[in-house]
């Protein structure tokens, strides 16, 4: 398995799901064992993925080169760097723990994680996959499963959710599909010639063709995979999707849906708008830091206003993701120190993985308390503190964690982030920090309001958190609290990388 | 007389032959199994025709393996070459899984219809006539081709003796038909008198030599797109497809969407490329494309055929109707590979057409299956159904997401194929019209997939699983199979359709 | 002369063809299928082909249409009712495109730049039976087999329209 090692994490879960379609649908343990072996083994290779990246190189790592569809120049192609690495161990990580925190679906057992699985596969397949048209199969693939496990197993407005969904990122990726083959049309390959989809090839820009140098083409191309990339994220105006996504998913599908998916947004576009379009980049910094201010402070002002605690939760999210486009725009402005560039694009990818865990426990948060009460108003609860402790302190935990409290991880992505952006974009980044406040806010009025105060008669026979739903959360809490205090194990991963990029784009 | 001295038809040519003779011969044999049987043995034409599709079928994947070139035969009426041979396999497939599908089909097969056979020999002969469609390099076949799989549609189209509905469609058929075949022919002997030739390449020739009127043969090109539109049922010559998918039984409006529309495009491709593109010397074309305005012409009409289906498409509640409304958004992105005339353009053609056979009988056999169960094509009562028939529900997935172009499935191929094409010639507007038309046709085609999985049923439904037919899911395995794996494995289809297409232009 | 003939013939033709289309009865409309017929040979003649054009007369507007009308008859000619006409505005823009064109054409030609003409001289045998018979039976064998064809389907969708137990709109 060394050699092929982002294969094996890739096509793992879906040979799972292959073995599951075969079992009798009436024999649920078996299929779920099955679903969770078929996620442990991508998170033993993930682990083997981290130990055995060289962190002193920013060339693609791990890689697999073959001739895929030799007619129209497709290969498969994977390869990982520092960018996609944190990546990989995010998703192999939520993946499994999803797993097990779906133990309890009872409805179409088999179908639920065959099709988790896929989506598993097509995750790895996006943060590793070199060849464009492979990430944009991969990219596709996650489509299918996801609008069947939000509309099969979600909440009562599941099929609106879901169609929404659907709609909203086929659009973007209808967009994303044309300007890859505009790129394909107009790239070169050194060696033959002809056309190709190696994003390496893409990234030389002495293979771009002279209608591909014009630059109100390459600006276009760029607002078109922007836009692509942007309803993944979500950056408003293109969100609306999630709250609806969210709030009808089932817990474990919010959690992947916002832990792992967001990211791959903010990951297409430093992955391929980034190297592929660097003067583009340099034009749009200044809006990309914009849509990041309006996405912090939209996100959270909506949050607050929210009385479903999923749905606050999703619209933190879209704060959140604010973060990272901050960091991502202000790597991109010239003439700034490489340092403060440095800080802004660390704590960016940093703040993608922090956010994947720590959303993943808010939401994993929010589904035990769902489980038991069967609803979510903020309202509906109080002085659960008192009746479910050790959950209160989990929840609290992550709450904590989301707010940006020195000690934890997200902390340490947000600070970085603003050391970054303060010298490029002064005032938007002034603005911006608001946002850490506003979220305090309405992070902490939501602590207060279901697990303080005068206790809830109707939830004295609420049973504490049980050691199934411990076992996801834990291993989480570790990783937070670790890489608040000494974040080094993922930042050194992804230094390298990201120093490129940098030269690559506003050097 | 010169004309008698020309290529005359011989016993010879029938080498080249073999699978429309053989279609023909099991044509008159099922009709005669029939007419022994006194119209109560269906199952002597049934075994007849599969015997005869699969003879035919044979001898076709043979002539595509011994490879070779074009061969021009029967007094250089008919061209055999790679085209031919692609569509021979098409049709062959498309006809031999209409058959196969049908025998446990209630609408053709129920107990109250008689004469069930004639829907078996009329689809063998439909193939051959489809055949011919694609390999006429003359006027007269041209017409007479046409006619011939379009006197077949009509009978096929009034199948349902008893039902005022499918009288009906046949009826609107049969004027709406009649109509656009007269507006072509009128174009047709334009032409004619423009060059003085029946065959493709003299009208070729007497087009490059004579002083051609650039106004009078953009006429005479619309006239005859009249008639070749109806085939296709491209805007504004649709209005017969879906009355008549729905007034059809589903296996005839199964075969309708796929066959006839492939050999129109089969018989377009040849036309158009023969007499206006290609020949001897490709580079003087250009002016005879120019002078009319080809790549603007069929960009609108393509632009507009696309965009009318998905918009008409997204209202239906019945699933018939809505396949039928979405047929003929794909003719709009087929037509997309003609914009340019180009060898790539072309063989994208052939490439979704292949593709979409796959999908599209798919899609209708699911009805088909499903029909013979609940009696109905409504939407509502298609509630909740994918859990009790979950594979039959699994490849409905299949057929429809591969429909709207998601990768990894087969329709997402086709589509990137004729994406490229037309990009390649920076129509970027007709690129960016397709996209966004495709994510329309998401939201209808997965309105059927919400349906059948999404919907709980009403209470009190029948939730008890429904029992196919093996027959039923081993055809629709075959076509399924195919949908997944050329989603991510289409090299060797796309070097067929170059290769069919290449052969185009040198073998004339 | 010859191109007062053409015209005459040609107009008729025409004028015949749509008196038989707006005639409601059956037997009416047979009998200007029969007169567009008779001015369809008399064109056939002017073009130097006496045969086509008595076979023209004698087969078509001779046998098929006493055929034709004989069945008609038989049938007590069934008048056609307006709402039998499936949907005639959808009709309308296509059959106005021939003669639009025809327009626009005719502007074609005035301009000096119009369709080939026939050729001055022609072969002796030409349009004689022994010389269409070589072509049908010779270099276009195989359409005249495609027809037989074509002719078989036609009999077999009549039988099935035919039938008693379908339901037709005026029953």
């Amino acid at each position: 398995m060394g050699e092929h090692i982002l294969s094996w994490m890739t096509f793992f879960p879906v040979i799972g799901a292959a073995v599951i379609a075969f079992i009798p649908s009436e024999r649920k343990e078996i299929i779920k064992t099955v679903a969770a072996a078929a996620a442990a083994i991508p998170l033993v290779l993930a682990v083997q993925l981290y130990i055995g990246f060289d962190r002193g190189t920013s060339a693609f790592q791990f890689v697999e080169h073959y001739t895929w569809i030799k007619s129209f120049h497709i290969e498969y192609f994977m390869g990982v760097d520092g960018l996609s690495v944190p990546m990989m161990l995010l998703t192999a990580l939520l993946s499994f723990i999803c797993i097990i925190a779906s133990w309890r679906i009872d409805k179409a057992v088999k179908g639920y994680f065959a099709l988790f699985l896929i989506l598993e596969t097509g995750m790895f397949g996006v943060f590793s996959a070199l060849d464009f048209f492979l990430f944009y199969v991969f990219w596709e693939v996650m489509l299918l499963p996801m609008y069947f496990l939000i509309g099969i197993w979600g909440g009562p407005r599941r099929e609106y959710a879901a169609i929404k969904f659907f709609l909203y990122t086929l659009a973007g990726s209808v967009l994303m599909l044309l300007a890859m083959i505009a790129f394909y049309l107009n790239v070169s390959d050194p060696v033959t010639g002809g056309h190709t989809f190696n994003m390496l090839h893409m990234f030389n820009q002495a293979n771009h063709s002279e209608w591909l140098q014009l630059t109100n083409v390459r600006h276009l191309i760029w607002l078109g995979l922007f836009i692509g990339f942007a309803i993944k994220v979500p950056i408003v105006p293109f969100h609306t999707w999630l709250p609806d996504a969210h709030v009808e998913a089932p817990t474990a599908v919010s959690v992947i849906l916002a832990g792992v998916l967001l990211k791959m947004g903010t990951y297409g576009i430093l992955r391929i708008s980034y190297p592929m379009l660097p003067d583009a980049a340099q034009w749009f910094a200044y809006p990309m830091v914009i849509l990041g201010a309006i996405n912090i402070l939209y996100g959270a002002f909506c949050a607050m206003a929210q009385t479903d605690m999923k749905k606050l939760v999703a619209y933190s999210s879209v704060s959140h993701m604010g973060y990272v486009l901050l960091g991502m725009g202000a790597m991109c402005k010239v003439g700034v120190d490489l340092q403060s560039a440095q800080a802004a694009i660390n704590g960016a990818v940093f703040q993608m993985f922090n956010h994947g865990t720590i959303t993943a426990m808010m939401f994993l948060g929010v589904g035990v308390i769902y489980d038991r009460a069967h609803h979510r108003e903020i309202n509906g609860f109080g002085g659960l503190g008192m009746q479910m402790p050790v959950y209160t302190s989990f929840f609290s935990f992550a709450l904590f964690a989301a707010l940006g409290l020195p000690g934890l991880s997200g902390f340490i992505s947000e600070a970085m982030i603003f050391m970054g952006t303060f010298p490029a974009y002064r005032t938007v980044a002034m603005v911006s920090a608001l946002g850490i406040v506003i979220g305090a806010a309405y992070v902490l009025w939501m602590l207060q309001r279901v697990f303080l105060g005068p206790k809830n008669d109707k939830y004295d026979s609420l049973p504490d958190i049980n050691a199934r739903e411990m076992f996801t959360l834990v291993p989480i809490g570790i990783i937070v609290l670790l890489l608040g205090v000494y974040p080094m194990p993922v930042l050194n991963l992804m230094k390298v990388s990201l120093t490129n990029l940098i030269k690559v784009v506003a050097g | 007389m010169e004309l008698l001295n020309l290529n005359i038809p011989s016993w010879s040519d029938l080498a080249y032959w073999r699978p429309e003779a053989i279609l023909c011969g099991t044509f008159l044999a099922a009709l005669l199994g029939d007419l022994i049987g006194r119209g109560r043995r269906p199952a002597i034409s049934f075994v007849i025709s599969v015997f005869g599709l699969i003879t035919a079928g044979a001898y076709s994947v043979a002539a595509v393996l011994h490879g070779g070139a074009a061969h021009t035969i029967m007094g250089d009426l008919i061209i055999v070459d790679g085209m031919a041979a692609f569509f021979r396999l098409l049709f062959i497939l498309a006809g031999l899984a209409t058959v196969l599908f049908s025998w446990t089909a209630e609408e053709i097969m129920g107990r109250k219809r008689e004469n069930k056979a004639e829907f078996f020999y009329l689809t063998v002969l439909m193939t051959a006539a489809m055949m011919v469609m694609a390999e006429a390099r003359d006027l007269l076949m041209l017409f007479l081709s046409m006619e011939a799989v379009g006197l077949v549609s009509y009978v096929m189209a009034g199948y349902m003796r008893t039902s005022l509905r499918s009288t009906e469609a046949s009826l609107k058929y049969v004027i709406f038909g009649a109509v656009s075949s007269g507006i072509m022919l009128y174009g047709l002997s334009l032409l004619y008198g423009m060059t003085g030739a029946m065959t493709f390449d003299g009208i070729r020739a007497g087009l490059l030599a004579g002083e051609v009127n650039g106004l009078s043969l953009l006429i005479t090109v619309i006239l005859i797109l009249a008639g070749m539109s109806y085939k296709i049922a491209a805007v504004p010559f649709h209005f017969w497809c879906p009355d008549v998918y729905e007034g059809a039984p589903t296996p005839v409006a199964a075969i309708f969407s796929v066959g006839p529309k492939a050999a129109g495009f089969a018989l377009m491709i040849r036309f158009f490329y023969t007499t206006l593109a290609a020949g001897a010397d490709p580079s003087a074309s250009a002016p005879l494309i120019e002078l009319i305005n080809w790549p603007l012409l069929m960009a609108v009409i393509a632009a507009v055929t696309m965009t009318y289906g998905n918009l008409v498409a997204l209202r239906q509640l019945n699933v018939k109707r809505m396949l039928a409304y979405s047929s003929i958004s794909h003719v709009g992105y087929l037509l997309m590979g003609f914009v340019l005339l180009t060898d790539a353009g072309l063989a994208a053609i052939l490439f979704y057409l292949a593709v979409y056979t796959l999908m599209n009988l798919g899609a209708f056999f699911v009805v088909v299956a499903l029909n013979n169960h609940i009696k109905s094509e409504e939407l509502d009562d298609y509630a909740g159904i994918g859990f009790r028939a979950p594979w039959l529900g699994t490849m409905m997935v299949i057929f429809l997401a591969s429909l709207t172009g998601v990768p990894p499935f087969a329709g997402f191929a086709g589509k990137f194929y004729v994406f490229t094409a037309v990009m390649d010639r920076q129509w970027f507007w007709l690129a960016i019209l397709a996209a966004l038309n495709s994510v329309v046709g998401l939201y209808y085609y997965f309105r059927v997939v919400k349906a059948m999985f999404l919907t709980r049923p009403a209470e009190g439904a029948d939730t008890t699983p429904l029992k196919i037919h093996w027959l039923q899911y081993t055809v629709l395995a075959v076509l399924a199979v195919p949908t997944l794996v050329l989603g991510f494995w289409f090299g060797p289809l796309k070097v067929l359709a170059d290769q069919a297409i290449g052969l185009l232009s040198t073998g004339m | 002369m010859e191109g007062f003939l053409f015209w005459f013939c040609g107009i008729l033709m025409f004028l015949g063809g749509l008196m038989m289309v707006v005639q409601r009865s059956a037997v009416v409309s047979a009998v200007w299928l029969v007169f567009s017929f008779l001015c369809t040979a008399g064109i056939f003649a002017l073009l130097s082909a006496p045969f086509l054009a008595v076979m023209q007369v004698l087969v078509y507007a001779g046998a098929i249409m006493v055929l034709f009308l004989y069945v008609i008859m038989m049938l007590h000619g069934p008048v056609l009712e307006d709402e039998l006409i499936p949907s005639n505005k959808a009709l309308w823009p296509l059959i106005a495109i021939p003669p639009a064109a025809v327009v626009i054409l005719l502007v074609g030609w005035v301009k000096g730049e119009g369709l080939r003409t026939m050729p001055d001289s022609i072969a002796a045998d030409f349009g004689t039976a022994e010389h269409v018979a070589q072509l049908l039976l010779g270099r276009y064998l195989l359409a005249f087999e495609l027809i037989s064809i074509v002719l078989l389907v036609a009999i077999i969708g009549a039988l099935a329209i035919g039938q008693r137990e379908r339901k037709l709109p005026w029953k």
